[in-house]
């Protein structure tokens, strides 16, 4: 992706001489935005009612596709959307592979030491599907078993965190799309756990799967917008977004239309 | 209606029957039918679901069955076992019915999976069903395996099948032909898939589904409970796969659970699919269909089965009415013919249609001649066309009509009808018909004609009264109310005892009832009361009206009102024994009554008297003034006598102006009957001496009176009258306008009263009364004060005793202006009497006569009188007797009490002689007890007067009173009292009554 990103950003130097203040890209993603009109959002698109891709259509939707159409309307440029995961997040930003991430990426102390982290605009704990005939599963008690095999998609918050909770049963971590959903399917696995965004829309689709909630409170992760670090204008600009968006209900209009709400950070 | 009705009931009940069993025949075949469809859907469906889950199964393992085998390495030995390990789990990635692919070397190890935990895993595919016959490309199914995966699985058998809770999976082994070395790729089937799969399809409350293999074995089931791995063989026997591939049928699995089964053998694979539907849920719809047919069905069965009730009710109602109906025109009918009334029907026209025998009877005419006719042809042309053109009128009017007229006889006499016609409507108010109703009144016009005479009779002038045998009033005509004013209504049903006046004796009435049972009739007087009371006599004339048998059924009486003809008797009777002129008994009368007076006179021994009384100068009035003023004056005179006269009196005229007055019932005492005679005789002459208004002429008149008075003795009646009339004349002889005794001794005796009275009256007026006193004294003839007591100073006479006046002045009243002179006097001494200390201490005592202590205001005078003099009330002390007390008791305390709370002392006079209780005389406020002179005066020879005094001041002591002692002449009465304890005295002894001069001049002396 790089190569297009600088054959674009040439284009526009060569039709803009005006405009031709030389510039260091790295490290100033708000001039770069404005200079190319376009920034670059990374999103997960797998990730259901975040950043989701319909194979069938190829289309995306999502809340984070909704809000990061609004950031893009706010700074007045258009939106790439480039496809990254959990597992590549942090490269993928690092990188400079987009400006932003944008797919409700949960703060763990991991990605925190790499990634700058907006205030969250989402928060959520998480949950495990299994199949409708698992004999075994019936409560979330029953996951951490031996002989259970629990399944996780790589890089992401679930990673960590199960590795860490889970006692007695195995971790499965897997890094193809929708390598969860098939390995519970085919009995290979017994649950895989994800968040609540994930979890609702995928329950409403797939009509072999249960939902496993935990009794009370398992692990809440605050999910928000990640950066590369050090562009400390860049940051602020975007922190100034999710704050108009709280507070002009930009935030809760797009988390009522993917049925979100319950979930909205404060 | 009685046979009638049990074969309704029997229709009603059949009908009802065949309804209801069509009814409920048609609803349970109905039922049946849907059930037998509803099996059927069922049966269906599970059809369906058998034939699309075997189909997906099918295709799902030929699908994975055409991967692997693709994705297989042609050479064993040459393949890079590790990326066909790879390969299997690209796979894998879109088969989520797979658990893991394999590869079996020809010894039954696993050198390459999916799984790399499974390579080396040795799997015994021997088993596997098919069985292997050489070198096939078949696909083989072995026995279930629990746990996840050949590395951690272990295979099941139908001994040791598959824990319900643990995962399993199914091995599927696929040879394949390669070169010499045959391999053999190994499918570990997801179960779950499947169940996953098809329980979204097919509900656990619809049906379950099980996959067998080909031996029975239960590769998987939708019923969590199902033990895979176990063995069914007998199933798949039953299903006789050799002979067809599916069916379905009802299975009934023999211990109550019954299946609408479906199945169906995989068309490639060695297993079949089974399902069962539920009955209950193919059933569903139908038991839902069958409450609501039943819950129509029933309630309409119910309403049709109340309906043919209320339908067999009604019937069996219209049936009685119709009964009834029956009846009453079967009643009619017979009326019809057995009334004594001719009935007549008509149609709309007024043409005959029926007539009835009494018709017959009364016309002449038979029904067949009328019939058709209309029945003007009856008409005697007696009456007016107006008179039918009003009938009319009326009927149309009123749809009735009656009165009665003159017909016309077959035979062409006429007779009188009555007759009444009416228009007859049916139910819906149309006319239908005219009945006319006639009755030969012929007889009964005779009868009233005859009954109006009776009853014109009746109403006659005499009183008249029915009773029925019982004597119980029936009927009174007008005239009887006229004079018992008792009107018929308040009589009837009564006795006509009501009307007794009590007058006559029982054995009158006895004797009258006698005479009507004897001869039928009585006729005599007798008295009767009317309403008002009024007694009146009247005639009567009782007649007892016999019935054929004899038997008295009423009594008819006649009376008459014969009050003016026993007036007229009465008339007669008057001037026999009265004065016309002034209704006044005559001479004859007079002595009539004279000698019953007489008579009387003796056995009573009261006296009585005669007054004749003249009138002065009457000829001259007569002579001046003509007769008739005369006759004035005398009836004038004659009221005015009566009123002078007690209602037992007499009064008479025996001629001219000569009247004579009887008086019956005086004193027995000649001298106080004179006096009362005497008064009479004075009170007339005042009442004569009032002027007369004759006319227009104003007259006077004087009688000149003269008395005689007789007693029991026998007397002569005309010696009596003899002696009147010389008194009479006596009194003309004194200058007229006067009343003289017969008896001269008598005369003096009211002269000498007549003119002391005089006296007494004129005597308060010139102060010819004077007080004396005397002295009452201690036992040290210390003076403690005086009795006032009164002296008449007669100009002529001298001093009177007051023996002599005070029992006159008590009868003529005068008592009351001298006690109060006396009690004026006394409280004017008293007065004089504070200005020396000599008499200052002095008590005054006053006697006080009963008809002055009676006065209503007798308390106010005395302290009035006190007031006025201002003196001490203390000083003044009444004197009082005991005989004066004894009237209105509570009245004397009263006033006694009244005079005593404001000092007024009480000394009890005469103490002894009267019957005075000590009770009574204890609530007399009293000071002193004076003991009668006449205890005193026999106090030395009679020894019960010396107890007398002794009780007397035994009881003055124990009621704490004073006691004094009167008429003390002599010293030994003095001491004998003072021995008694009788300390206070007043007597000749120490000084007899005195004029005041001689009082004070004594005090100052005698006893100083």
């Amino acid at each position: 992706m790089r190569p297009p990103a600088l054959l674009a950003m040439l284009a526009i130097v060569c039709a803009l001489p005006l405009v031709s203040v030389a510039q260091e890209a790295a490290g100033n993603h708000l001039e770069r935005i404005n200079a190319g009109k376009t920034v670059r959002v990374c999103i997960w698109p797998d990730y259901y009612s975040i950043t989701y891709r319909n194979p069938k259509t190829q289309q995306l939707s999502g809340i984070d596709i909704d809000l990061a159409t609004e950031l893009g309307k706010d700074l007045g440029v258009a939106v790439q959307f480039v496809d990254s995961s959990f597992a590549k997040l942090i490269d993928d930003v690092t990188q400079d592979r987009c400006d932003i991430a944008m797919f409700a990426i949960g703060i763990t102390p991991l990605r925190a030491e790499k990634l700058r982290f907006t205030h969250p605009h989402l928060a959520s704990d998480i949950y495990a599907i299994t199949t409708k005939t698992n004999r075994r599963i019936k409560s979330w008690a029953d996951i951490d078993k031996t002989g259970s095999v629990v399944a996780v998609a790589k890089g992401t918050l679930h990673e960590p965190v199960m590795k860490d909770k889970l006692k007695a049963a195995q971790l499965l971590v897997l890094d193809t799309p929708f390598a969860r959903e098939q390995e519970v399917q085919s009995g290979r696995a017994d649950v895989f756990m994800t968040d609540y965004p994930y979890s609702q829309r995928f329950l409403a689709n797939a009509d072999w799967a249960r939902l496993v909630a935990p009794p009370g409170t398992y692990h809440i992760t605050p999910y928000a917008y990640a950066m590369k670090p050090g562009d400390d204008a860049w940051f602020a600009r975007v922190e100034r977004f999710v704050s108009d968006i709280k507070r002009d209900g930009r935030l809760l209009a797009a988390a009522k239309r993917h049925k979100l709400e319950s979930i909205v950070a404060p | 209606m009685t046979h009638h009705a049990p074969r309704l009931r029997q229709a009603v009940f059949v009908a009802v029957a065949l309804f209801v069993s069509a009814m409920l025949g048609i609803t349970v075949y109905t039922l049946w039918r849907l059930h037998v469809a509803a099996i059927t859907n069922g049966l269906e469906i599970s059809e369906m679901h058998t034939r699309s889950f075997e189909d997906f199964l099918t295709q799902s393992l030929h699908a994975s069955e055409m991967a692997a085998i693709n994705t297989a390495p042609s050479k064993a030995e040459t393949a890079d076992l590790h990326n066909i390990g790879n390969t299997f789990v690209k796979n894998l990635q879109h088969a989520p019915q797979l658990r893991s692919i394999s590869l079996l070397d020809n010894r039954g190890k696993i050198i390459a999976s999916s799984n790399p935990a499974n390579i080396g895993v040795n799997v015994a595919t021997e088993s596997y069903l098919p069985p292997t016959a050489g070198q096939q490309e078949i696909l083989r199914i072995g026995q279930p395996w629990s746990g996840r995966d050949f590395a951690d699985g272990s295979p099941s058998s139908d001994q040791t099948p598959v824990d319900t809770k643990a995962l399993s999976f199914i091995p599927v082994a696929k040879t394949l032909i390669a070169g010499e070395r045959g391999m053999m790729l190994l499918f570990a089937l997801n179960p779950d898939y499947f169940i996953n799969h098809i329980s979204q399809e097919l509900g656990a409350d619809t049906g379950t589904v099980e996959v067998l293999r080909y031996d029975g074995t239960m590769l998987m089931n939708t019923d969590p409970d199902a033990r895979i791995g176990s063995l069914h063989a007998y199933v798949v026997r039953d299903l006789k796969l050799s002979e067809v591939e599916a069916g379905r049928f009802e299975q009934d699995f023999g211990n109550g659970r019954r299946e609408l089964t479906a199945y169906r053998s995989s068309r490639l694979y060695p297993f079949v699919v089974v399902t069962h539907i539920h009955p209950a849920y193919a059933l569903r719809k139908w038991q839902t269909e069958a409450k609501i047919l039943l819950a129509v069905v029933i309630p309409a069965l119910l309403s049709i089965c109340l309906l043919a009730v209320a339908y067999y009710r009604r019937q069996l109602q219209i049936a009685a009415q119709r009964a009834e109906a029956e009846r009453l025109q079967r009643i009619n009918a017979t009326v019809f013919d057995s009334s004594a009334e001719g009935i007549i029907i008509t149609d709309l026209n007024a043409d005959i249609i029926s007539v009835n025998p009494a018709f017959t009877r009364i016309s002449g005419f038979s029904q067949e001649e009328v019939i058709g006719h209309n029945p003007r042809m009856l008409s005697s042309g007696q009456q007016s066309k107006t008179f039918y053109e009003s009938m009319w009128k009326e009927i149309l009017l009123n749809g009735f009509w009656q009165g009665e007229l003159v017909n016309c006889h077959k035979d062409g006499s006429y007779y009188d009808v009555h007759l009444s016609i009416s228009a007859s409507l049916d139910s819906a108010g149309r006319l239908q018909h005219y009945i006319g109703v006639t009755t030969d009144v012929t007889g009964r016009k005779h009868t009233e004609h005859e009954l109006r005479i009776a009853a014109t009779a009746f109403e006659s002038q005499e009183g008249i009264l029915v009773t029925d045998a019982d004597r119980n009033i029936l009927r009174v005509n007008r005239a009887f109310t006229d004079i018992t004013g008792y009107p018929a209504a308040e009589v009837i049903g009564k006795n006509p005892r009501l009307l007794s006046s009590g007058r006559h004796e029982a054995g009158f009435y006895a004797d009258m009832w006698e005479n009507l049972l004897v001869n039928g009739a009585w006729k005599g007087e007798i008295w009767n009361r009317r309403k008002n009371g009024e007694i009146y006599p009247e005639r009567l004339t009782i007649t007892a009206v016999e019935n054929r048998n004899g038997a008295v059924i009423n009594y008819v009486a006649s009376l008459s009102d014969i009050t003016l003809h026993k007036a007229a008797e009465e008339e007669i009777k008057t001037l026999a024994f009265f004065d016309p002129l002034t209704r006044l008994p005559n001479r004859r009368l007079l002595l009539d009554r004279l000698q019953q007076a007489l008579a009387s006179s003796s056995r009573s021994a009261k006296a009585g008297a005669i007054l004749f009384i003249d009138l002065d100068n009457f000829k001259n009035l007569n002579d001046t003034l003509g007769h008739d003023i005369g006759d004035l004056l005398l009836q004038q005179v004659a009221d005015r006598l009566e009123s002078c006269v007690r209602e037992g009196d007499t009064v008479a005229r025996i001629g001219g102006d000569e009247f004579v007055v009887m008086l019956e019932g005086l004193s027995s005492e000649l001298i106080e009957a004179a006096s009362q005679t005497e008064i009479v005789g004075w009170k007339i002459i005042a009442a004569l001496n009032q002027p007369y208004q004759l006319d227009k002429y104003e007259a006077h008149s004087t009688p000149s009176m003269g008395a005689t008075l007789f007693d029991g003795r026998p007397q002569i009646i005309d010696d009596l009258f003899k002696q009147a009339d010389i008194a009479m004349y006596q009194a003309k002889k004194s200058g007229r306008n006067t009343l003289r005794f017969f008896d001269p001794q008598m005369q003096d005796t009211l002269n000498i009263r007549a003119a002391v009275e005089g006296d007494l009256r004129k005597s308060i007026e010139r102060g010819q009364f004077l007080l004396y006193y005397q002295i009452q004294v201690d036992d040290t003839r210390h003076p403690l004060g005086a009795e006032a007591l009164i002296r008449w100073i007669h100009p002529e006479r001298g001093l009177v005793s007051p023996d002599q006046f005070i029992p006159l002045a008590e009868e003529t009243g005068l008592i009351l202006p001298i006690g109060q002179w006396v009690l004026e006097s006394a409280c004017s001494q008293i007065k004089e009497w504070e200005k020396d200390p000599l008499t200052r201490d002095l008590i005054l005592a006053v006697n006080v006569s009963a008809k002055q202590f009676h006065q209503t205001d007798f308390a106010a005078r005395v302290l009035g009188t006190v007031q006025r003099f201002g003196i001490d009330p203390t000083r003044l002390k009444l004197e009082l007797t005991e005989s004066m007390l004894q009237d209105s008791i509570e009245d004397t305390i009263a006033i006694m009490i009244t005079l005593k709370e404001n000092g007024v002392r009480f000394s009890l006079d005469d103490f002894g002689t009267g019957y005075s209780s000590l009770q009574y005389i204890k609530r007399l406020p009293l000071d002193q007890l004076k003991i009668d002179k006449s205890f005193v005066r026999d106090l030395s020879v009679g020894s019960d007067d010396k107890a007398i005094v002794s009780a007397i001041i035994a009881m003055a002591k124990s009621l704490k009173l004073d006691v004094i002692a009167e008429g003390v002449e002599t010293e030994e009465q003095r001491r004998m009292l003072l021995n008694k304890g009788c300390s206070h005295f007043q007597g000749y002894l120490f000084s007899k009554p005195v004029p005041i001069e001689q009082f004070e001049a004594e005090l100052a002396t005698t006893f100083r």
